[in-house]
Parts: C-alpha cells; structure tokens; sequence
C-alpha cells in the first residue's frame, strides 16, 4: 500500500527534502553571490574538486596517512582499553590504583597532549597514532568497566550462592553481559580517535587529509577545505553507524532495565 | 639515547610493548634532514639529494616540519637526524636543556624581506597581523627586533604562526596577514603582487646565522662518520648547483614546484648571493645573534660558542683537501 | 580509641590508601626519570643500558619542575591570569549560546515531529564530524580572534546539549501529555509544567558532556593566532621547549574540567532520582 509506505518514510523523506533544500539554498547562494563563493564555496564547486582530487596521487596518499593513523591508533585502543577495563571492573583494588589516573585523562581533552606529542614522536604517524590512541582508549576504558559493574552487581549473587568459580562466572556471565557496554565505548572511542587524527594533523603534519585542509585554509582554497571535512563527516557517519548496527547487535545481550 | 628515550616514551605513553618496531632499523645509510619549508637556503640540500648523496654512501631524504622550532622537536623526537634551521631557535632550545650543534651554515645573513599588503605609515599600523613561520623561529626574532626599531613591542600587533615563506605569502594575498617576512621565490612573486616593501633586512647585512645544519651532540658523537658524509654530499651539492646553472634550474622548478622562469631566475640568483660556500658557521654572525637574543630578552644560558657550534667536521674537510677538490673539480672559487 | 584498630581503619579507607600511593608512586617514579635516580640505581644491574632511564626534563618536565613553575606563573609573575581569564571569556560566551539555542532547539525537535525530521540529518552529519576540522573554514571566515574561538567552542557544545533535549523531551511520560492536552492545557502550559522539570536532569547530563567538548574547543581553537588564551599559552610553551609551562598548562585544564564537570554532577543528582546516566563515564 503506497500510503502506508509513504507514511512509513516520512522522517526519511523530509529529511531528505530538507538536505536537498539546504544544498540548494547554498549552489544558490553562490551562483547569484549572495556570499561571495571564495567564502563559502558551493556543492557544484565541491564536486568539481572531488572529481580532480580523485586522480591526485597526492590525495591518496593523505587518505593512506589518515587511515593508518586512525585504524592503528583505534586498534591499539581496543586491545589496551578493553582488557584495562575488565580488569579494573573485576578487581576493585586495581580500579582503586588506576582510577585517578583514568579519571585526571578524562577530564583533560587529549589532544592538549599534542606539543608533547611531537617532541617524543616527531612530526610523523607515531605522533598521530598516540594522540588517536590517547583520545580513544578512555571512552572504551570506562565503558568496559560501567559494563563490568554493571553485570557484577545484578549476576553475582545468583553465581556465588550456586558456588561458581570466579573464572566461570567471568566468562558465562560477566563478559557476554559486558559486550553491548564494550560497543557502546566503542562509538565514543570511534569519534574521539577521528578527532584526534584531526587536531594531530591540524597541529604538525607532513601529510593526512587534515594536513590537506589546513593547507588549503592557508591558501584561501575554499573547495578543497570543503571536500575535507566532508570526506570526515562520511567517515564519521560510517563508523558510528557501523559501530551502531553492531550495538544493536549486541543489545539483546544487554542485562534488562539496566543503562539504555 | 634518543633512540633508546624514544622507545621508553612509547612504552609509558602507550604502555604496549611495540617500541621495537618503532626504533628505525638499520639506519646506518638512511639520513633524514627535516626543513622548514622549501626556500632559497635549502637548496643545497636539494642539489644534494639523490645521485650525489648515493656516491657519499647516504640514502638522503628531506622531511618537510613546516617550521624552525617545530622541526626541532621533531629533531629531538629522534625521527629526524638533522634539522636544518637557524641558531636563534637552536640556541633557544639548548637554552631550555636541549644538547644540539650547528655543524654547517648555510646562510650568514638575514635575509627577510618584509612585506606588507598596501603602504601604510606607520608601515606596520598597530593592531594590524604579522605572519610567521612558528613561535620561537628566526621569523618571529626578525619580526620582533623590526618591532623594536619601530618602537613597538609584540603586544601592539596579532603575530600569527603560518608555517614556510610560500604559506606566509598565501596568507598575505588571501588577507589573513597585513605583513610577513618572505624570502625567495615568495619575493619576487610579491613584487609582481604590488606588495609594499617594509624593510629589506638583506640590504642592512646584518651578520646572522640565518640556517644551518643542526645535530644533536650525543647523535654527533656516535655518528662521525655518517655526518662528515652528509657534510660532503651538501658541500657537493652547492659547488655542482652553483657550477652546472642548467641543472641546477631543474631541481629548483621541480623541488620549488614552479614552472615560472622568472621566479626561478631569482631563486637561483639568490642562491648564487647568498649560499655560504664552504659551510662554516660565521663566528661574527653567532655573536649577533647572540647579542639580539639578549637584547629581546630572550635569555642566552651560554654565548660560549662551543656549546653550540662544532665546526670539527667543516675544518676536517677542509684540512684533508676535500674543498678545495671540490673547488678545483667544479672550478669555482 | 576504643575498638578500631589500624588494619579497621586502614580497610575502611582502602580506596583512599591505595588511590593515594598509587598516585605518590607516579609522582616518584616521574620525578626519579627527570632527575636520573633510576639510572643511578640499574647501572650496577643493567650497566650502560640504565642510560636510557635518565630522560631529560625538557622531553618530560618533572612534578617539582612543574610545581615550581606553576608557582611562578600564578603567584609570583601572574603571567598566567590573563591566559586564565581570556580562555574562560571564550568558553563562558561559546557554552553560554550552546546552551541558549541547543536547549530549545533540542526541546522544539523533541516536541514537533516534522521539524526532528528537519533538524536530524543536518544533526546526525554534525555529530559524526570531528567538527574542529571546521577550524580552517572559520578561520578563513572569521579570522583568529575571540569570535572564531567562541564559535568553535559553540559547534561542539550545542550538539551533545541539543541531542540531549531532544532525547528528554521522548522521555516525558506520554500519560502526563494526553492528561495535560484533554484537561485543555496550553503549549506553554504543558511545556512549563510537565516537559521541563522531566528534561532537566536530561539536559544536565549534555551539559556535562558539553562542558568537555568545549575544553577541548579551548585548545584546539587556540592552535592559530598569539595574544592569549590556555592553548595559546601551551602551544608557545611547547614551541619554545618550555616543557614545565605546557604540563602547567595542562594542569589548568585537567582542574577546570573536573570542577566544571563535579558541580554540574552536583546539580544533576539533585534533580537525578530515576534517571540513569548517560554518557561516557562511570
């Protein structure tokens, strides 16, 4: 039934009608200079310098650098903060030890690391790598643990009183309770990691999609500054929603009542 | 020890045993010199690059830092072997616990010429912006000790960090500077703009130490051998570049990424003005700098020059007859 | 002193014990890499190789470094003040209109079917930027002073305050509305009366997380320019190897954050009750 259909997309379809409209506004707004285009570009100008971009060599090389910096200094996160934070969820004095630190890293925004940074590491991936794997490693820390705890204070008694060793409760009930936790970290990390590539670019770089950017600023090259950032909004959409589709995933694992 | 500190860090930063793979291996032949931005005092390093580098058993590769101070930490990151930056900043930083040494110039002379988008009197009005490369960076002392002999103080005007002479001279046409010191090409391409000239600092010859070749001492020490070959294949390169003009306009248009013959004209002209020929650090130069520093206010911990210049290497070559081979097999004097 | 002994004391504090030493134990061992006591001390063991655990206090400060030159700079000099003072102005006015257009904003989303439809693809593409990738477009925009700063500080505090409102505002016991709506009750009425007070811990917890978008805002906005600011101040600390001042600076941040973090946490339990937490913490 087509009405129904309809009625079915309606959030999709508006908007969709409100992207398009906002894109028309803007081609409009610099075809008939109602800002002057060098300001704020237009779709049309965009797409143009996509198209050239697309067979820049040099181009490439910046996503191949930003890639990198990002997947190795997420993947490095994961394997530190998620093993971090089963253990300080698991052992309340490891979590007595470590906590402060955790908690003096979460509160400063990591990229202020960033001079520190490229005096250890120089001004290559390695400073990028720390700075993303700073910004991520928190977010899924702190999840891990949230989910630990979480888990522990519904589940254990019921292990406990059926005399189930600590190992056992571990792994039957702790860690798949933890799991929707874990992802829920892993959205987070995802966003601080593209930020941190951002900023460490931003800041010292030899190449990278941000080091293109802040040329571009530089040079007044509006277009190219354009076609960056939204090259990291698709990325950014991406990710989360992947990462999203598998907290979904995850959720039914999720105990009942409990944090979303 | 920056090696051995560099992987420390990754293991306290990182906590994850992969320092390892970090450390470079086998870097017996591979030479990273880190460069500010590509300009007129490069050159030689370009000429280098490459075919002449090979012959002195170096695998050469220039790093762009955007930035004298910048390229420093990178410098001290260990990532780099050489920086090739001006004394001030390298003074600035052995000032603050750094152990650096400036093995070769290439520049004895300030060479800026400061530029402003339209005439104004004063040239530089109070309020108004001023584009440097990086805080701390011979761009940032020129501009302040131009300030001084205007009369102002940094505080009367916004100094922003822009990065290498051909970002500054981006800015100043887009209108994010008012003024910038530039050198070649951004020079002449500013006089084809119709830019104002502030103050031509070349004219003045202030003896400076204007860039260098900066190494760390502890790096130095263990690698004798490795920068006297980087010191032969520079020196190689400035009497191939500054004899053979045809070639050397190539990798001026290749490495300056400029098809305009004009601009690469003056690049060379300017080269051929202004490199320091055998590489020795102008002691006249190291004074002044010195004596500016103090004079901003910028503390000098030590003016011994030792402590921050080694011209052992320069001397060796020079005694062991390798420049004037040089000299006799590019005939140039 | 009758019936506690000192293994009773010491168990009831644990977490303060072992959190404190813990802490102590970093500061020595920071201390003991700047000031070359751990080489002193493996020599013997591992020889030369020891070398490597003297780091020099340019690459890593020193706690005593650090505490003396945040000494200097706010009690002897007051250098630091005016770095303090700018930095707060910025986030004041950034945080201040986050709020003022998020929360309705998110409040209106929340309430107006269609006009969610509207706000949340342009919402959702913004919550996935890394928005301080913006910065160069600003810049250009609108140069490198207080406003570029303050926008930049608004951009990343108004989604995490307008997403939130928009969630409080479908959390608000739809019984209450039909209740509200068939007793005639006007939209400010009902806004007033049953929306806000149900939304506010919600819009709380976004504030909190806003509060750390924008401390980053504050660093990351001061990348370009001179004249003042935190990030500033860091940025030229690390450019000139004043490794001391940057750890100062950094100093400043972690404190304001977690002050402005705990007091907002503090009004939050207050209107807490059922609600549970949402975000990126404990």
């Amino acid at each position: 039934m087509p009405g129904n259909a309809l009625q079915r997309y309606t959030p999709q379809l508006v908007g969709a009608a409100a992207l398009l409209g906002f894109v028309g506004f803007w081609e409009a707004a610099a075809a008939y200079k109602l800002a002057d285009p060098m300001f704020i570009s237009s779709p049309s100008r965009i797409a143009t310098v996509a198209a050239e971009m697309w067979e820049d060599p040099d181009f490439w090389r910046d996503v191949k650098v930003s890639s990198t910096e990002f997947i190795w200094g997420y993947l490095a996160a994961i394997a530190v903060g998620i093993p971090l934070g089963l253990v300080i969820g698991w052992y309340k004095r490891a979590q007595y030890a470590l906590g402060p630190f955790i908690d003096v890293l979460n509160a400063v925004p990591r990229v202020t690391f960033m001079p520190i940074m490229v005096l250890w590491f120089g001004i290559g991936i390695w400073s990028k790598f720390a700075v993303v794997f700073l910004g991520a490693v928190i977010p899924i820390i702190l999840s891990t643990y949230s989910g630990v705890r979480t888990n522990e204070a519904r589940y254990l008694r019921v292990a406990k009183s059926f005399g189930a060793s600590q190992m056992k409760t571990f792994t039957s009930i702790i860690l798949p309770g933890t799991a929707p936790y874990i992802f829920t970290g892993l959205k987070y990390a995802s966003g601080r990691a593209l930020l941190g590539v951002v900023v460490g670019e931003l800041y010292a770089a030899t190449a990278g999609v941000g080091h293109m950017i802040a040329q571009a600023g530089n040079a007044f090259e509006t277009d190219r500054v354009f076609f960056g950032v939204l090259l990291f909004t698709f990325t950014g959409l991406v990710v989360t929603s992947i990462l999203a589709r598998m907290e979904k995933r995850f959720d039914r694992w999720r105990p009942e009542g409990a944090v979303r | 020890m920056y090696a051995l500190s560099r992987r420390f860090f990754v293991s306290l930063a990182t906590g994850f045993a992969i320092a390892g793979a970090i450390a470079p291996a086998g870097a017996q032949t591979s030479f990273k010199i880190g460069i500010s931005s590509p300009s007129v005092s490069i050159l030689s390093v370009y000429f280098a690059e490459g075919e002449i580098a090979k012959k002195h058993g170096l695998n050469l590769e220039v790093v762009s830092a955007e930035g004298g101070t910048r390229g420093l930490q990178v410098l001290m990151s260990g990532e780099i072997q050489a920086m090739h930056v001006g004394l001030a900043p390298m003074v600035q930083a052995n000032n603050k616990g750094a152990d650096l040494r400036m093995i070769g110039a290439s520049l004895n002379t300030l060479p800026f010429v400061i530029y402003a988008t339209k005439k104004s009197d004063p040239p530089i009005p109070k309020g108004s912006v001023i584009g440097i490369s990086t805080f701390g960076s011979e761009t940032d002392i020129a501009i302040s000790i131009v300030l001084r002999n205007m009369g102002l103080t940094r505080k009367d005007v916004e100094i922003t960090q822009l990065g290498g002479t051909s970002q500054r001279f981006a800015a100043l046409v887009a209108g994010r500077a008012f003024a910038a010191p530039l050198l070649e090409p951004s020079i002449t391409a500013a006089e084809e703009k119709g830019f104002t000239k502030v103050i031509d600092l070349y004219e003045a010859r202030t003896p400076w130490v204007f860039d260098g070749i900066v190494i760390p001492r502890e790096w130095l020490a263990k690698n004798q051998q490795t920068a006297t070959n980087f010191m032969k294949a520079y020196l190689e390169g400035t009497y191939k570049g500054l004899s053979d003009e045809k070639w050397a306009k190539e990798v001026i248009a290749r490495r300056l990424r400029t098809r305009d013959e004009k601009v690469i004209d003056f690049t060379y002209k300017d080269y051929q003005r202004l490199m320091t020929r055998d590489a020795s650090v102008s002691i006249p130069g190291a004074e002044n700098v010195f004596a500016r520093l103090k004079e901003i206010d910028l503390a000098v911990v030590s003016d011994k020059l030792a402590d921050h210049i080694d011209s052992r290497v320069i001397d060796s070559l020079k005694k062991d007859g390798f420049i004037s081979g040089l000299e006799k097999q590019y005939s140039i004097k | 002193m009758s019936g506690r002994s000192i293994a009773d004391i010491c168990r009831d504090n644990e977490r303060l014990i072992i959190g404190a030493s813990a802490f102590a134990a970093f500061l020595v061992l920071w201390e003991g890499f700047s000031r070359g006591w751990w080489a002193t001390l493996f020599t013997p063991l591992l020889g030369e190789g020891a070398r490597a655990l003297a780091i020099k206090p340019i690459f890593i400060s020193s706690p005593t470094g650090v505490a003396q030159q945040a000494w200097t700079m706010f009690a002897v000099t007051g250098e630091i003040w005016p770095h303090i003072a700018q930095s707060g102005g910025q986030l004041i006015v950034g945080l201040g209109a986050a709020i003022l257009i998020g929360v309705p904003l998110g409040l209106a989303a929340g309430r107006y079917r269609t006009f969610s439809y509207i706000l949340d693809p342009f919402l959702s593409a913004l919550n996935a930027t890394p928005q301080v990738a913006f910065l160069p477009l600003f810049v250009m925009w609108i140069g490198t002073g207080f406003w570029m700063r303050v926008l930049i500080i608004f951009l990343l505090a108004v989604i995490p305050i307008t997403m939130n409102a928009l969630a409080a505002v479908r959390t608000v016991d739809p019984r209450l509305l039909k209740v509200a709506s068939s007793f005639g009750a006007s939209e400010l009425h009902t806004f007033r009366t049953i929306i806000a007070p149900s939304a506010l811990p919600f819009i709380l917890s976004g504030m909190r997380l806003a509060v750390g978008r924008s401390m980053i805002g504050i660093v990351v906005a001061e990348l370009y320019g001179s004249a003042t600011g935190i990030g500033i101040m860091i940025n030229m600390a690390g450019s000139s190897f004043d490794t001391d001042k940057v750890f100062v600076g950094v100093l400043v941040i972690v404190i304001a954050g977690l002050l402005m973090s705990e007091a907002l946490r503090a009004i939050e339990r207050r209107y807490d009750g059922w609600r549970p937490a949402i975000g990126d913490n404990y």
